[in-house]
């Protein structure tokens, strides 16, 4: 017998423990006068051999077999035979224990011995035989094997704790992908990109703007503490070959912005530093590997080949990798080229010398072993000698670094803030997770108290024993893992499928990654020690008399056990409902966002893109186009209203303001007056349902030949002309004086929830715009007239494409996006944390049912009626529900401030959430407690009585 | 009395119409055959216990140690319905079987 396989050592425990030598010999159990007789047990040992039969039923035949032999034994002794002859007729029932023995092995194929087991039998003798370091190997693979072989015994817990595992690792690795890929590792195919700065100039109140080329001059060249600094301005191109346009989104960059970013384009060459000297020199552009392939069929002649942008002709040089989409987290560009041919792309040129006007982003990468403290105290002290040199255009203007996570733009800074609550709430479902695979432990381990007790008994250390058990939710854990990636796998594209369609080539790229891996691998086995550790710690804490003398292997659990369990069920429900609240603030604040008025039309519009300049159109022949284009799209069958807009209110990025004097208004020191503006056509006011309050609309009058005009929102004639009336008086924007003509109401420009911002509106024929976006207000579903408006847009020039063709309503959901993002997200788990509430919840209280079967029996045979026995349970379960709702509740309090720069339109303490979240938990928790309440009434009292 | 393979092809049906009643332990069975044939048909354990077996392995019978006060503790084997439909096939089996030997050996019918 292999004494030191668990069950074998088991099996001889029950010898030792009944204190008689040999039990399986009968001594006077059965009334026989004692006497000397063969063991038949030794006896069958040394004949019957079956290798390839698991431990626990070779010892099941064992004692079976001699039994049988010793009735035998005794049938021919009662016969009258003598010793020696009964022993002889017993051995006569087994003559020939070779055939016998081989009968057996194919009667007993379901006993046969799985590798598993064979594999734990070889590390058992590894450890024997070779000892030192081997042991401890051997005692992790013994471990490993062991656990392996527990989960397999028990598929159902495995599989009930596997996958409750996967959701709650797997809701961590998803949202984990989406920060890796939008925080993280931001831009692909970018060396350490996470490592990037970004630089911005800053205002005097603070705000973020763009550099001009000058100050980007400055700066990249007189601090010591960048490695780098790169400029970059992204802006919609269109590339022509042959006869077809196409348009695309490109960035002017400084020469140095592949080398500093660290990447090597995979054909040709990057830009060399004399290509950022020479303004309009250098006519050079290297591409992105999905337009080489799109538009150039991946043809590697392409080096060299003239292109036309922008109606400037361009030589490709170079072949972006792959995976490089540019320097702006989530946008996938297409072309780079020299900033210093901003003359030529840009419509109305680049501004190269002016110091005023910004338009350049910028990135840097600090030289090693310099923090972003030290880069930034050096960046202030430029900043104030600029000032000094140039006080017109840098009186005031600081700079600021940010790591990327932290810039102001790009799609971390929209994404960033729901990503980090995300991460709070899936680490949330986790801990739920984890209570509740603790909780199945817990009601584990008391199955497994007596094999516990054995081996304690045995002489296993509690230290060893604790690590066999965490060795078990480990394995666990890291199948949940497992299970989690691809759960993970499947999810991480889930977040670009919640962005809906702009004109911005949004890309987020959310890949699984060697990161992901590491990230998963790391939450799995915290997690397996988490759910682990006290289970195990309890367990291993054995009584191992009560353990033994309790045969049946049923008990109680312990009062202590008890406490723990239900620690963990009030754990739970707080968490959920800390979700719930959270969720239900942010489907609160979706409502309000959807239902908000912005201040203008918000359905039935229908929105497209055009642009004039890289088909050449001069300032009067814009002019004439947008006139007839306007009155082509106003006779439209369904068509109410049709106007052109520069911007589109609520739109990311995309919008100019500048700085203006109103004569009249004495600006206090440090008081920057600026609005933002845009210009519009006649009939833009109507289109889009803008109040004009005071004044005119436009007219095809307001044109070149007549005194300039514009149209204010309230909040400018509020704060600059106060009680006097602004109709008719003039406002300086540049060097050009406008009359205001007209007073319009305030709307939501930039963000719903802003403060009224000032807005001016300048009528197109005025200025000098090439990029505009149609109008439409239409009677019935405007993204039906899309076909007309691209013919009537075509029937005018053949050329034009009209792009980024949308709804108003399409529009509005970008608005809304991190409350639908955040409300649809932690709406789905939050429902997924009060599902796995309740099953937890279910466990504890039909595990107490079925310990307390004896207890309700003997009630219920002393005249309590199901509806008592009804109340005790739910009352146990109320009890739980009504602690945890309190903690929970109390512990959303806290949290939802945190969360109120991301809400719209509610508090944070929004009594309806707080109010409908704790009702619908309840509900939920008093029902999965109901089920094993019911099982509880109908207990049989005879039956359960004799349960024992 | 009867030769091995006689008896051999009989086995099963044997054991399984002898735990219909009841459950029964291993010994149990083969003095209850040797009894019940009058003393005809004889079972060593050799034979009856690897059937047993077979037939716990199929899930036809189930075995399950029982403890008594005062006495040891014995495996008893009891018939699962699985088994109770297969003994019902095997009686008519047999029933069928025997009828054609007797038909081909020209016995006569009782």
């Amino acid at each position: 017998m292999r004494l030191n396989t668990l069950l074998g050592a088991s099996a001889r425990l029950k010898r030792r423990k009944s204190g008689r030598g040999a039990e399986f010999i009968p001594s006077a159990a059965e009334g026989h006068p004692p006497h000397k007789m063969p063991d038949w047990v030794q006896y069958v040992r040394r004949h019957l051999h079956l290798p390839g039969l698991n431990a626990e039923r070779e010892a099941e035949i064992v004692e079976d077999l001699a039994h049988q032999l010793d009735d035998a034994y005794r049938d021919a002794r009662a016969r009258g035979d003598s010793e020696q002859q009964a022993t002889a007729y017993a051995r006569e029932q087994i003559p020939n224990w070779e055939s016998f023995t081989a009968e057996f092995r194919q009667a007993e194929r379901r006993h046969r011995k799985s590798h598993i087991d064979k594999w734990y039998d070889r590390a058992d003798q590894t450890a024997q035989t070779k000892g030192g370091p081997w042991t401890m190997f051997a005692d992790l693979r013994r471990d490993l094997l062991y656990g392996i072989r527990m989960l397999a015994k028990n598929p159902g817990f495995t599989a009930v704790a596997v996958l409750t595992l996967a959701l709650g690792i797997g809701a961590n690795s998803t949202i984990f992908t989406w920060i890796n890929g939008t925080l993280l590792d931001p831009l692909p195919g970018v060396k350490d990109s996470g490592g990037l700065v970004a630089v911005t100039i800053t205002t005097r109140e603070g705000r973020n703007i763009s550099f001009s080329y000058p100050n980007y001059e400055d700066y990249r060249d007189r601090n010591t503490a960048l490695a780098g600094l790169v400029a970059h301005s992204t802006r919609p191109m269109s590339l022509a070959q042959e006869d077809k346009a196409e348009r695309l989104w490109g960035s002017l960059v400084s020469a140095n912005f592949f080398d500093v970013l660290g990447v090597r384009p995979i054909l040709g060459r990057s830009f060399r530093p004399e290509e950022g000297e020479a303004p309009g020199r250098d006519a050079v552009m290297v591409i992105s590997y999905a337009l080489w392939q799109r538009s150039f069929g991946g043809d590697p002649a392409i080096i060299n080949q003239q292109v036309t942008l922008n109606n400037h002709p361009f030589t490709i040089i170079g072949v972006a990798p792959q995976e490089f989409q540019g320097a702006l987290v989530g946008l996938a560009l297409d072309a780079w080229v020299p900033v210093m041919m901003a003359d030529q792309v840009l419509p109305r040129g680049g501004g190269l010398e002016s110091r005023g006007s910004g338009w350049l982003q910028a990135k840097a990468r600090l030289k090693p072993g310099v923090t972003l403290e030290q880069a930034q105290a050096e960046f202030d002290t430029i900043a104030a000698n600029l000032a000094q040199e140039y006080p017109n255009t840098n009186e005031g203007r600081g700079a600021a670094l940010y790591p990327l996570w932290r810039a102001p733009n790009g799609a971390q800074s929209v994404l960033g803030p729901v990503l980090f609550v995300l991460m709070g709430v899936v680490g949330l479902i986790l801990l739920i997770a984890c209570a509740n695979v603790a909780n199945l432990l817990l009601a584990r381990a008391t199955a497994r108290r007596k094999e516990i007790a054995i081996r304690l008994s045995l002489g296993a250390h509690r230290v060893r024993l604790v690590r066999q058990l965490l060795t078990e939710s480990v394995l666990l854990s890291l199948l949940g893992g497992a299970a989690g990636l691809l759960v993970a796998y499947w999810g991480s594209g889930l977040l670009g499928s919640l962005i809906p369609p702009t004109q911005y080539p949004i890309q987020l790229q959310t890949a699984v990654d060697g990161r992901v891996l590491l990230f998963t691998l790391g939450v799995a086995m915290l997690t397996g020690l988490v759910f682990g550790l006290a289970p195990a710690l309890h367990s291993s804490r054995g009584d191992i008399v009560t353990a033994l003398k309790d045969e049946s292997g049923r008990s109680t659990g312990g009062r202590r056990k008890g406490i723990l369990r239900n620690t963990l069920v009030v754990a739970q429900i707080s968490l959920s409902l800390v979700l719930l609240i959270s969720a239900g603030l942010f489907i609160r604040s979706l409502q309000r966002a959807q239902t908000f008025d912005p201040g203008f039309r918000t359905r039935n519009v229908l929105l497209a893109g055009l642009d004039l300049f890289p088909n050449s159109y001069s300032r009067a022949q814009s002019h004439l186009f947008y006139q007839r284009l306007v009155r082509k799209l106003e006779a439209l069958p369904g068509v109410e209203s049709a106007a052109l807009g520069r911007y589109i209110p609520l739109d990311i990025g995309g919008e100019s303001d500048s700085s203006f004097r109103v004569d009249g208004y004495e600006p206090a020191p440090n008081e920057v007056v600026w609005a933002y503006h845009t210009d519009v056509t006649p009939n833009y006011f109507r289109t889009m349902e803008i109040p004009l309050l005071r004044g005119r609309d436009f007219t095809l009058q307001d044109n070149v030949d007549s005194d300039p005009v514009a149209i204010i929102n309230r909040t400018i004639a509020q704060r600059y002309w106060k009680d006097r009336d602004a109709l008719g008086q003039q406002l300086t924007m540049g060097s050009t004086a406008y009359t205001i003509v007209g007073i319009a109401q305030d709307i939501k420009y930039r963000q719903l929830n802003e403060d009224p911002a000032a807005l001016i509106f300048f009528p197109v024929f005025q200025s000098n715009r090439l990029g505009m976006t149609i109008h439409l207000q239409t009677t019935g579903d405007a993204a039906a007239l899309t076909p007309a408006v691209r013919s009537a847009v075509q029937s005018l020039d053949p050329n034009l494409p009209i792009f980024a063709v949308r709804t108003i309503e399409t529009h509005m959901v970008v608005t809304t996006l991190q409350q639908s993002i955040a409300s649809s997200l932690l709406g789905a788990f939050g429902l997924l944390a009060l599902a796995l509430a309740a099953v937890g919840i279910y466990g504890v209280v039909s595990y107490s049912v079925s310990q307390r079967t004896h207890e309700i029996g003997i009630r219920m045979a002393l005249g309590a009626q199901p509806r008592d026995i009804l109340q005790l349970v739910l009352g146990q379960g109320a009890f739980l529900i009504l602690v945890g709702v309190g903690i929970g509740a109390a512990a959303a309090f806290g949290l939802a401030q945190l969360m109120t720069s991301l809400l719209f339109g509610v508090s944070a303490t929004d009594p309806v959430a707080f109010l409908a979240a704790p009702a619908l938990l309840a509900v939920v928790a008093l029902l999965a407690c109901y089920i094993p309440a019911r099982r509880a009434t109908r207990v049989d009292p005879m039956v359960a009585l004799r349960y024992e | 009395m009867f030769s091995r393979e006689l008896k051999k092809g009989s086995t099963e049906l044997l054991i399984l119409a002898l735990l219909e009643a009841q459950p029964r332990h291993g010994y149990e069975i083969g003095k209850l055959i040797e009894s019940r044939s009058g003393g005809r048909l004889r079972f060593r354990i050799s034979a009856l216990y690897p059937a047993l077996c077979r037939l716990e392995d199929r899930g036809w019978v189930k075995g399950r140690w029982v403890e008594k006060t005062g006495a040891r503790r014995r495996r008893y084997y009891r018939l699962t319905p699985a088994g109770r439909r297969v003994l019902a096939h095997q009686r008519d089996t047999w029933q069928e079987f025997t009828l054609a030997v007797n038909r081909v050996a020209g016995i006569r019918h009782a």
